[in-house]
């Protein structure tokens, strides 16, 4: 500390020579002169003291008949005597000094922590569009801009911070829990799944083409996603632009159903004996390993049950591997002669089962209908069902209605 | 004498009341002296320092004055001894 404010200022290092050299030092710190580094050189005493105080020390070395000599002169002012004639050299330090500050004022180093899916280039490409790239100069940074255009266009995160650590601009993000992405593949149309009589339209978006009592067919436009351009546009006036919507709107219509199911009268059914045989199979992917209970199965008629036992799977990948026990029942045929009734009620049964595995989740059967037709060897029914259900399904607009 | 009673009656600090040297040292490298009255010998070997009542001779080895100003000396170097030698009459 006492050191530097010395080099600052300069100072003269000192030869003492005298009979009594202790006697200026006395006098010298009497009148207040500082100085330090008494010390015994070469025979004689020398000191340090300041560029100063010399002048004052000259009259009391006379006083104490000492003689006085510099033997050395150290300091800034005598460095900078000495560089003033070496103007390259100063240049060039102030050079270095100038670019050391003008450099650091860039951006040199952009970096993303915080980050768990989403990758950190995504990130940084996002932030250089934005402005924030390596060699970027620090003023021109607004950096709650920067961080809230992160946010805008980066909907995987919550929160953005950017500090400033010198040359290096850190992003610091949270990262956003995702709902899944909703599937929204552009403006829709709503049209109809199958053919019916409209009852009721509802619109929720788009624009209605059809209205209640129409029969419609498959495929048919219900909601039309494109909202105006169509008719004539009032006299002076530009046509209504034409904007595609999602249309979406619940279409209620009345919608028939019909099977036909044919049941011999004379029939051949297949009974389990009750005998089974088991066998465990150990499935990789698509092949299977037999491991117990080989050899060939005993039974003529067989049909086979799967329980699979324990499943190995890595992760998400879709191998896996998978014990089924696999159990053989035997089968047995048998002839049936069914009565008219019998059969006709079973090919009713048959005929509804093909109509329900149809039916939409949500379909109201308001009437069920019977029609019998009598076969020599066997009996046809023809059911007829009659619903009351949403046949509206949206499809992307893309070639639904051109 | 008064002054001394006084010193210890009241547990005043000598260097105050009775213009006494106060000495720091730290280790034997260096050697604080407030209170002094000058320098009377030097050499690298041998520094007599002169105070109100007496001197301090300090003896060692490449013993370098540090600082002096007119409240405090600091020296420094190799100190192997210490010792006053009074001065009498001088109050």
């Amino acid at each position: 500390m006492l050191g530097s404010k010395h080099y600052l200022q300069g100072f003269v290092e000192l030869q003492v020579e005298g009979v009594v050299p202790e006697k200026l030092i006395n006098l010298a710190y009497l009148n207040g002169i500082e100085f330090w580094d008494v010390r015994q050189k070469k025979g004689s005493l020398s000191f340090c003291l300041l560029v100063r105080d010399f002048k004052r020390l000259r009259p009391l070395a006379r006083a104490a008949r000492c003689r006085v000599r510099i033997r050395r002169r150290r300091g800034l002012p005598f460095f900078l005597r000495r560089v003033k004639g070496r103007k390259i050299l100063l240049a060039g330090v102030f050079a270095f000094l100038g670019l050391l500050i003008y450099l650091s004022t860039f951006i040199w180093f952009v970096e993303v922590a915080g980050l768990k899916n989403v990758p950190p280039e995504k990130v940084l490409a996002q932030a250089r569009q934005l402005g924030l790239s390596p060699g970027v100069r620090r003023p021109s940074l607004r950096l709650e801009e920067i961080e809230r255009g992160l946010l805008d266009s980066l909907p995987e995160l919550s929160w953005v911070k950017i500090n400033l650590h010198g040359t290096v601009a850190l992003i610091d993000a949270a990262e956003r829990s995702l709902p899944p992405p909703m599937e929204t593949p552009g403006p829709c149309a709503v049209v109809a799944a199958r053919d019916g009589l409209i009852l009721t339209v509802l619109v929720l978006s788009g624009q209605a083409l059809v209205h209640p009592g129409e029969t419609v067919k498959q495929g048919q436009v219900l909601i039309s996603g494109v909202l105006g351009g169509n008719g004539l546009p009032p006299a002076g006036q530009n046509p209504t632009p034409v904007r595609e919507v999602d249309a979406r709107g619940i279409v209620r219509a009345r919608v028939w159903y019909q099977e036909y199911a044919e049941v011999p009268l004379d029939q051949v059914v297949r009974v389990r004996t009750g005998r089974s045989q088991e066998r465990e199979v150990l499935r990789f992917g698509d092949q299977e390993i037999i491991w117990k209970g080989g050899g060939p199965i005993p039974f003529a008629l067989y049909e086979e049950e799967r329980k699979p036992s324990l499943t190995w799977q890595w992760r998400k990948s879709s191998f896996s591997v998978e014990s089924v026990k696999v159990i053989y029942h035997e089968l047995q045929e048998k002839h049936v002669v069914l009565t008219a009734e019998e059969a006709k009620a079973k090919a009713r049964q048959m005929a509804l089962d093909r109509i329900l595995a149809q039916l939409p989740p949500g379909a109201e059967r308001t009437e069920v209908r019977a029609a019998v037709l009598s076969l020599p060897q066997a009996v046809g029914v023809t059911v007829t069902v009659e619903t009351i259900e949403d046949i509206g399904v949206r499809r992307p607009l893309k070639g639904a209605e051109k | 004498m008064i002054r001394k009673q006084l010193t210890s009656l009241f547990d005043l600090p000598g260097d105050v009341v009775m213009n006494l040297p106060r000495l720091t040292m730290v280790g034997n490298l260096q050697v604080v002296i407030e209170n002094h009255r000058g320098i009377v010998e030097y050499s690298p070997k041998r520094v007599v320092v002169a105070f109100n009542q007496g001197r301090l001779v300090l003896e060692g080895e490449d013993l370098v004055i540090g600082t002096i100003q007119a409240e405090e000396i600091a020296i420094t170097g190799k100190v192997q001894s210490l010792f006053f030698g009074l001065e009498q009459g001088r109050e």
